[in-house]
């Protein structure tokens, strides 16, 4: 039950071409910004949009192929789909929406309903078997959708942003439930989800998509720790900065430059900088640190118990800090300061 | 205004209307309550019953109620799959060809019904094949009185359809596919489910003008007791030659109709007004 997907097609504006394998039992996350093309992914995976060029195979068997003129309907693929905002059948009961998909396959009425209940049961709603989706809470109609989507033995499950539309306080659980379920899933699934956490806990390998393009694939801690994009270094909190390198020295597109550590790799690089490493003075700092610049505040933000500061100047960053430091600091947006960053805290990588 | 009235107002969320609306608003209820009113002052109510029982009159709601029902039949047999070509075909001249298909709406139905004859008449367009080849002449005959009210009540039935089919999310639909339900299936077990309020509303607006159907069926039909002679005709005919019983048929026709609007208001009409089905 392997999955090897070259998708390439266009909706509107987007173009989207993303290539995706995947072994039996790993659960791959599709990772990006809305409008990055994840959705017209899954519809492609799905069979419900063709695709322009490129293939599609599961199991070694040909589900797409333009070139070949082949395209396998969604009826006829072996594909589970749980939508966003999980499309249950209104009219129909819980059991009659997870019997659904084995009755249109032509099973008979009594043995649907007994696979539906049993599924049901699984995923710990046997009470509210009879129940109309429109009784059932946000977690409730989730874990419908999965039944419903599992009943019928896919080889590759589609999940597309499955936990988005519960609220913070079911998620959790929610997503817990869904670890247990896909661990005990044989195929193929991919997640498409905006959510690093979502990620992180149900998913082996992240690709993130960006305008229609596989901008970064690894591991999740790969991942994070390497950001290749201005959306992976937001998602993981981090700065991320483009420049060369040379001799320890960053030279950045912006034009400032970052003093490093020697062993920095020389030519193009990335540089990822966590913003508890940048410290905030109102005088300029005397000492050890090895970058210090001029900086204008240009916002102040608060976290909780943390104040995030962006900071405008040659090396624009936001760098966090303390209720109390800002207490001590005393800067609202538009103050003059200074920032300094040891040579040791910016991660350089070859971009 | 008073606070008090102010309050009262604001409580029971009610709008007072401007006095001029308010008497021109009466005007109209009346317009449409007084010719009711005439009808039921003028009614023969000593010879009802002898009327309503009569072979004729018998003859006349029966032949009614099988035409405007086969008249129904048909536009949803034929008005559903033409409803889902409309919403849901891509192809060039769509607009075009829902206004062809509607066009009997607006059109004065005798023009219906000499447009009917132009085609099916015996010398007509396809007419004139039927005759000479299956040797069947279809004006003046009960099928001629079904056809003319299909043609005039199936437009009701499109429209209110495809409205729906185009509220309707495409989503769940491709959602049934997903779980291996083939077209035709998604159908029958989704989409049509969905639609079912506006089915519904759809079917009782085609059969109500079906049933009043006097200026296609006249033309194209004729007025033959027994075979074409359905109640509007009967009523327009005994108005010539026995007015009482022109009033007693006009009576049966309205409290048939206002049964059917009332009693079906809250089961299709009403069911249209929300979204249909809990789709979002």
């Amino acid at each position: 039950m392997s999955l090897d997907a070259a998708v390439a097609l266009r909706r509107g504006t987007l173009s989207l071409e993303v290539a995706l394998d995947a072994e039996p039992g790993e659960v791959v996350a599709v990772l990006g910004p809305n409008g990055a093309g994840k959705t017209s992914l899954l519809r492609a995976l799905a069979g419900l949009d063709a695709l322009e060029t490129g293939h599609l195979r599961l199991d070694g068997v040909v589900l797409d192929d333009p070139a070949a003129g082949v395209f396998v309907p969604p009826e006829r693929r072996r594909v589970g789909v749980v939508f966003q905002d999980y499309l249950l059948f209104t009219h129909l009961s819980a059991r009659d929406n997870v019997a659904f998909g084995l009755r249109a396959r032509g099973l008979g009425r009594h043995e649907a309903a007994r696979r539906a209940e049993a599924w049901l049961d699984r995923v710990g709603l046997a009470d509210h078997a009879g129940h109309r989706p429109r009784a059932l809470s946000g977690g409730q109609a989730q874990r419908v959708a999965l039944a419903r989507a599992l009943v019928t033995e896919p080889h590759l499950l589609l999940l597309d942003e499955p936990l988005a539309a519960l609220d913070a306080g079911t998620r959790g659980a929610v997503r817990r439930d869904l670890r247990r379920h896909l661990d005990g899933f044989a195929g193929v699934t991919v997640l498409v989800t905006h959510d690093p956490i979502d990620a992180h806990a149900l998913a082996d390998r992240v690709v993130v998509v960006e305008q229609g393009r596989v901008v970064q694939a690894g591991t999740l801690t790969e991942v994070t720790a390497h950001p290749r994009s201005r959306y992976v270094a937001e998602l993981v909190g981090v700065n991320l900065l483009a420049g060369r390198a040379a001799a320890g020295t960053v030279t950045l597109d912006g034009g400032g430059i970052l003093t490093v550590t020697d062993d920095a790799p020389d030519g193009p690089v990335l540089v990822a900088l966590r913003p508890s490493a940048v410290a905030v003075h109102r005088e300029r700092p005397s000492g050890s640190p090895r970058n210090v610049w001029a900086v204008v505040v240009t916002d102040v933000d608060r976290h909780a118990d943390r104040i995030r500061l962006r900071l405008d100047g040659p090396v624009p960053v936001v760098a966090e800090i303390t209720t109390a430091a800002l207490a001590e600091l005393g800067v609202q947006p538009g103050d003059a300061a200074w920032a300094s960053v040891k040579a040791t805290e910016p991660t350089v990588y070859t971009a | 205004m008073s606070r008090r009235r102010a309050e009262a107002r604001r409580r029971t969320g009610h709008e007072r209307l401007p006095a001029p609306a308010l008497v021109l608003a009466l005007v109209a209820v009346a317009f449409f309550a007084l010719p009711f009113a005439g009808l039921l002052w003028r009614a023969p109510w000593s010879e009802a019953w002898s009327i309503l029982t009569s072979v004729a009159v018998r003859d006349a709601l029966r032949l009614s109620l099988v035409c405007s029902l086969s008249a129904t039949a048909l536009s949803l047999g034929f008005g559903v799959p033409l409803a889902w070509l409309l919403a849901r075909g891509r192809f060039p001249g769509r607009g075009l060809i829902r206004a062809l298909c509607t066009l009997s709406m607006v059109l004065p139905p005798v023009v219906g019904g000499v447009a009917l004859f132009a085609a099916l008449g015996r010398r007509g367009l396809v007419g004139r094949w039927l005759y000479e080849w299956f040797d069947v002449t279809i004006p003046f005959s009960t099928p001629a009185v079904v056809i003319a009210e299909t043609f005039v009540a199936m437009p009701f039935l499109v429209l209110t359809v495809e409205a729906a089919l185009r509220g309707l999310d495409g989503r769940v639909e491709d959602a049934a596919r997903t779980l291996g339900a083939s077209r035709g299936y998604v159908f029958r077990r989704v989409t049509l489910p969905a639609i079912r309020p506006a089915l519904g509303a759809g079917a009782v607006l085609a059969w109500a003008r079906a049933l009043g159907e006097f200026g296609a069926t006249i033309t194209f039909a004729g007025n033959f007791p027994g075979t074409t002679q359905t109640l509007p005709l009967a009523v327009y005919l005994s108005l010539e030659t026995d007015p009482p019983e022109a009033i007693v048929l006009s009576l049966v026709l309205i409290a048939v109709s206002f049964a059917v609007l009332v009693g079906l208001r809250d089961r299709w009409l009403g069911g249209a007004r929300h979204a249909p089905a809990g789709l979002p």
